[in-house]
């Protein structure tokens, strides 16, 4: 009996490779260059041209198809681009028995830190925040970001010590 | 075997727990590790935008559907495209420097711009608002147009006039604020005389005083409180106005959508809100008028009655 092959045209599978990858590109993304509408963009046009070319990829292909048009387009879009993060704080809570002074630190923390954040290189904050966002191992990303193990630890360390200094002192 | 803490992947290796316990616990008493443990617990507080992925794939199916066509076609398109709105433009800036010299100038959703005139009048635009005066004619006939809300600072001289769709301001020299926005128009005083004028009369207005139409009705006058508006402090305040005007100053100010689904937008409100921070916009806006509201998406809000 001849081994079925699984076709990227047939919907049910395209859909399930939507479902498993979409959200996660969009967020890596997301964390390279901190724009969530372009990096929502670039997911569609990404898996656009893998319904094109769906005849053409073979189904265990399809993922590092899709990294690697994404990884291209976003270099096209935004290379120009200084990057602007929204992170968005979590709400207050509305009761609390912390002093309000406490609360200032906090948002002044938060504040610094997200800026801190947004300075990084686009290949520090990447690792930093797939590791502490999406909890991704060392070794799941540097097989996404096609770098070594070694690698990811380096920026880990990097990506730690610069923002340590700059929430020491702000005006680094 | 020892570490040293600035070796370049000690972080890393504390990160995943691949330290040995010797290295940990001397790190852990060094000065920086408390430090690092702010950051790490930080990072925990920050949140993401959400991704859904269902409604994701239904958008995808859409644009899978008319990508193919504008990859075919995209050479030719794009050319024609290119030669029209070529030729447009340069008809156009024909036109223009043949007939008129117009300067418009326009603010985008959440901006506000401050404009000096040739007569150094000093106008403040703020946000999704428009002003259009004749560059050549401006000095000898003061004359502009206006969409949206100004705060005008008229440099003293001949009779300087702003033109909205919804009636007539004319000045001497003075301050004022212009806000001129579907039906209503909305003139406050705060330096010199100003006349209004509409369809129907016309006001004069003191320092202090305010008019109000809605709907090209008649000009009454109420008083005003405040030396100038409130929107150049970075705040919009309402008095007595129908929801959707809040609403719709929140969309200008923040660059989002509001929804409003089931609410009855005619109800009044009196208040403010600042241009700081979306979330105590929010809340200051909505809470009072015991309405909730959730974030579908970065910048679109959805309204509900509570």
């Amino acid at each position: 009996m001849p081994k079925k092959v699984i076709s990227v045209c047939e919907e049910k599978v395209y859909d399930k490779l939507y479902r498993e990858h979409a959200e996660k590109i969009c967020y890596y993304l997301y964390y390279k260059y901190g724009d969530m509408e372009k990096a929502q963009d670039i997911v569609q046009d990404s898996f656009a041209k893998l319904w094109i070319n769906c005849s053409k990829i073979l189904f265990g292909a399809a993922k590092s198809f899709l990294y690697k048009i994404a990884n291209n387009a976003s270099i096209n879009a935004l290379v120009h681009q200084k990057t602007v993060l929204k992170y968005q704080e979590i709400a207050q809570k509305t009761y609390t028995n912390e002093s309000p002074e406490f609360q200032m630190e906090e948002k002044e923390f938060m504040h610094r830190l997200n800026r801190a954040i947004s300075d990084l290189k686009d290949g520090q904050r990447e690792v930093f925040l797939l590791n502490r966002m999406e909890n991704k191992t060392y070794k799941e990303i540097a097989e996404m970001l096609e770098i070594s193990v070694k690698a990811v630890e380096k920026r880990m360390h990097l990506a730690l010590v610069i923002l340590r200094k700059k929430i020491k002192s702000p005006n680094i | 075997m020892k570490k040293d803490f600035n070796e370049d992947d000690f972080l890393g290796k504390w990160l995943s727990g691949d330290l040995s316990n010797e290295d940990r616990k001397a790190f852990e008493e060094s000065e920086d590790y408390v430090v690092y443990k702010d950051i790490l617990r930080g990072v925990e507080r920050l949140d993401k935008p959400v991704f859904d992925v269902e409604k994701g794939l239904k958008a995808q199916k859409i644009y899978n559907t008319s990508y193919k066509k504008a990859k075919t076609s995209k050479v030719f398109k794009l050319r024609t495209w290119i030669y029209s709105a070529a030729a447009v433009v340069l008809v156009l800036i024909g036109l223009r420097t043949i007939f008129f010299k117009d300067v418009t100038i326009r603010t985008k959703m959440a901006q506000t711009q401050v404009v000096t005139l040739p007569d150094h009048s000093v106008v403040t635009l703020n946000a999704d608002s428009s002003l259009k005066y004749d560059k050549d004619s401006f000095l000898e006939h003061r004359e502009l147009y206006l969409k949206g809300e100004a705060f005008f600072d008229v440099h003293k001289g001949s009779s300087f006039t702003v033109t909205t769709k919804n009636g007539k301001i004319t000045v001497l020299g003075t301050t004022f604020d212009v806000y001129s926005r579907d039906r209503t128009l909305e003139v406050h005083c705060f330096e010199g005389k100003i006349s209004v004028k509409n369809e129907i009369n016309e006001v004069i207005l003191t320092p202090g005083k305010g008019t109000k139409s809605n709907k090209k009705e008649e000009l009454s006058i109420v008083e005003i409180s405040n030396p100038k508006p409130d929107w150049l402090d970075g705040k919009s305040s309402f008095f007595e106005v129908p929801l959707e005007r809040l609403i719709k100053e929140l969309e200008r100010q923040y660059n989002i959508k509001i929804r409003t689904g089931n609410i009855d937008t005619k109800r009044v409100f009196t208040g403010f809100f600042k241009h700081t921070n979306l979330k105590v916009a929010l809340s200051t806006s909505f809470d009072p008028m015991n309405i909730s509201y959730t974030f579908e998406g970065d910048s679109i809000i959805a309204l509900k009655n509570k």
